[in-house]
């Protein structure tokens, strides 16, 4: 019954155009192009758009907010629009495939200009408890896939090995020297633009709370994970296996830093950003998306690992957890909004400044 | 206003009546350009290249593209390689390795208005991993289900309970699934399986399963290699069997036995995994969206893998070397037995195109 009110009340609220599509075909209709300064991309939304379980999606939608629907058939989910602030929501689904379908299908659209559109990607994700607490911000520079690699169990491999991860086309596990045609494994955005939405946002107060304390306090032998929730600058390590655990997680620090060159420092891990960047990627050799303008915002919902005490299995099933698995989700989505909104704000009140710079 | 000039199409024959939509011009732009998109009969997918598409070492494509009679090149900003068409309308692409760059590659040509797919038929020719279990060096083995590898959770698996095979779970999972009903976690996606059109697997599998395919002494000496295993010592030959498709590389025995449970698991207990491969998971997922606009047909899809190496070492051996020792003989049986095995499918498609452009073969 409250779904179907909300129905009609969107109905009536958000009435923007009544259009009934017929039998036209591609070639014989024309348009007006809706122009775009900022896409933000989220990977998740549970339900409906808005009124239900949030997902990454309805902070945007309802507070932002992005009142028209536009149909992305080709999408994981209808597109929202603010038409006043010309800023495009998109929601690509889980994992790295549907993230580059999704944004590859957006990029291609003609029903929108995204020739100097800015990208912001906001979503949760895992954090390294050697870098951060659940409930932090945090914008990436490198993003590295974790799925592109030679796999061996770690019980097969030598015992000299740290891990049963290599890198493809060597023959050990962070054997040197690295790949030059890295074959979409490393992302390295514009340093000056990651560094502007940092400076912007480091100061933002994050939301806080008696769960996210005691989460966190679990975290023994971690400083940073015991920290309150903040803002910071640190790398992704983007696979759609979604890993979990004290002997992972070391190896997620030394294959963003062998990658990296020793230039990042893993903190989050999420499923998708290596799709999307390579999709973006070739949307801007194509000339219709400009890869300078990407931003990447993940936000922590859970630690990549298990506290002292506790096996990694338990860690990742939540079963020991003192306060139950994923403690700070809806922290992690309040702080994406949060941060993200700001950045997106910042471009759009100031469009002046930006159409033009980065 | 933006360049049209290679935009996609979206002729949607969807007529909506849900009137709170902003719907702005669900219908793409006019395209500048006016003339008519290509037909295309059928659509050859590879994945892997060395260098250049001509004139060098043969990987997968080169050998479609000097091959056949190509009538015209098309630039293809959003692939690693341009487009060839041959003069029979059969369209040759190599997306590159990994899901992301056959994700993004294959959407980026199902949106290319340059191009009617909506007809054709998609082969998927490549080499793979093979089970030693089931496949030798340079066969050929037809899918009739593609199922992801990379969507799963992981835990190091020297850091795994005593009583896990390996650290590999469903989604959302507590424990390693042992029935089909364990995996549905709450988190199940819908891109982990991917069914094809069985009706089609078994046509093409039937129109090659006589074909000679061909390995070197190198190849016969290596899967000598694989004393308990009689399947991996056979010379080379065309099967139907299933492919698991992840960005990860995986190797070795204990992977292996994953493998083969995963594929059970999500693709029923019928299924045999036979071969690994990088990229179909991610084609399919394009794939499938296209189809949601009838840009493709997926009762028209099709995949191939070829084995250019075993999934798991010979017995005695380490998979520290296995995993990544050369492949015999640079891989060319598969490469040959890729192009052997698809090319004969292709033909087909191509000379019977009256009938099979609307009558797909043992439609399900």
């Amino acid at each position: 019954m409250y779904k179907n009110v909300n129905k009609i009340l969107i109905q009536c609220l958000f009435l923007i155009k009544v259009t009934v599509l017929a039998s036209q075909t591609y070639n014989d209709s024309t348009f007006e192009v809706l122009p775009v300064k900022v896409v933000v991309v989220t990977m998740f939304e549970l339900g409906e758009d808005m009124g239900d379980r949030p997902g990454e999606f309805q902070n945007w939608v309802s507070r932002f907010p992005l009142n028209d629907t536009i149909l992305f058939p080709l999408g994981y989910r209808n597109l929202r629009y603010n038409k006043d602030k010309q800023v495009l929501g998109v929601v690509t689904g889980i994992g790295t495939a549907r993230a580059a379908a999704t944004i590859m299908a957006l990029g291609s659209d003609p029903r929108f200009d995204f020739s100097k559109a800015y990208w912001v990607v906001a979503g949760i994700s895992g954090v390294d408890p050697l870098d951060a607490s659940v409930g932090s911000a945090i914008w990436a520079e490198w993003i590295v896939d974790g799925d592109l690699a030679h796999e061996i169990d770690a019980r097969e491999t030598p015992k000299e090995w740290e891990t049963g991860y290599i890198p493809l086309r060597k023959s050990q596990p962070f054997e040197l020297p690295r790949q030059k045609d890295n074959e979409g494994v490393v992302y390295h955005l514009n340093g000056e633009l990651v560094d502007w939405a940092y400076s912007l946002t480091k100061d933002l107060a994050l939301e806080d709370n008696d769960v996210l304390a005691k989460f966190r306090g679990l975290y023994s032998g971690f400083p940073n994970a015991q920290r309150p929730p903040k803002v910071l600058k640190g790398a992704q390590l983007a696979a759609m296996t979604y890993w979990h655990g004290a002997l992972m997680n070391d190896w997620a620090n030394k294959w963003v830093d062998y990658w990296s060159n020793g230039q990042a420092n893993f903190m989050t891990s999420a499923m998708e950003e290596t799709g999307t960047l390579q999709s973006l990627t070739f949307l801007s050799n194509a000339g219709e998306v400009d890869f300078d303008r990407v931003l990447v915002l993940r936000t922590a919902s859970n630690y990549t690992m298990q506290y002292e005490g506790i096996t990694a299995a338990e860690s990742l099933s939540g079963e020991k957890l003192a306060a139950g698995g994923y403690t700070a989700f809806i922290p992690s989505l309040e702080a994406a909004y949060v941060v993200g909104s700001k950045v997106v704000n910042e471009l759009i009140n100031n469009w002046d400044v930006y159409k033009d710079k980065y | 206003m933006k360049n049209t000039a290679h935009k996609s199409r979206f002729g949607l024959p969807i007529f909506f009546m849900i009137h709170f939509f902003f719907a702005v011009g669900l219908y793409g732009q006019a395209k500048e350009n006016t003339s008519a998109p290509i037909e295309v009969k059928a659509v050859v997918v590879t994945m892997y290249e060395k260098g250049d598409a001509q004139g060098d070492d043969a990987g997968e494509l080169q050998r479609w593209v000097e091959r056949s009679k190509i009538k015209e090149v098309f630039d293809f900003p959003m692939g690693e390689f341009p487009l060839f068409l041959t003069k029979d309308n059969v369209l040759l692409t190599c997306t590159g390795g990994g899901v992301p760059n056959a994700t993004a590659s294959i959407m980026a040509l199902g949106l290319d208005n340059r191009f009617d797919l909506s007809k054709a038929y998609w082969l998927i020719a490549g080499i793979a991993g093979g089970d030693p279990n089931d496949l030798s060096l340079g066969s050929a083995a037809w899918a009739t289900v593609v199922i992801d590898g990379d969507l799963a959770y992981e835990i190091d698996a020297r850091e795994i309970p005593k009583d896990w095979p390996y650290g590999y779970l469903p989604l959302g999972a507590k424990r390693p699934a042992e029935k089909p009903e364990d995996i549905y976690t709450g988190w199940t996606l819908n891109t982990i399986v991917f069914q094809l059109n069985s009706g089609l697997s078994n046509w093409a599998y039937d129109k090659t399963k006589n074909l000679s395919l061909t390995a070197g002494e190198a190849t016969s000496q290596f899967r000598e290699l694989f004393t308990t295993l009689p399947n991996a010592q056979k010379p080379p030959f065309i099967t139907m069997g299933e492919t698991l498709s992840s960005s990860t590389y995986w190797h070795g025995k204990l992977l292996n036995q994953w493998a083969n449970d995963w594929v059970k698991l999500y693709g029923g207990e019928t299924k045999n995994f036979m071969t690994t491969n990088m990229e179909d998971s991610g084609t399919l997922t394009a794939l499938h969206r296209l189809a949601r606009t009838d840009l493709v047909d997926t009762d028209k899809i099709m995949v191939l893998r070829t084995v250019s190496n075993y999934s798991m070492p010979p017995q005695g051996e380490q998979a520290s070397w296995s995993t990544t020792a050369p492949y015999p003989e640079g891989g060319k049986p598969a490469l040959e037995s890729a192009y052997t095995v698809g090319s004969r499918v292709i033909e087909e498609i191509v000379s019977n195109w009256v009938v099979m452009k609307d009558n797909i073969p043992n439609k399900r």
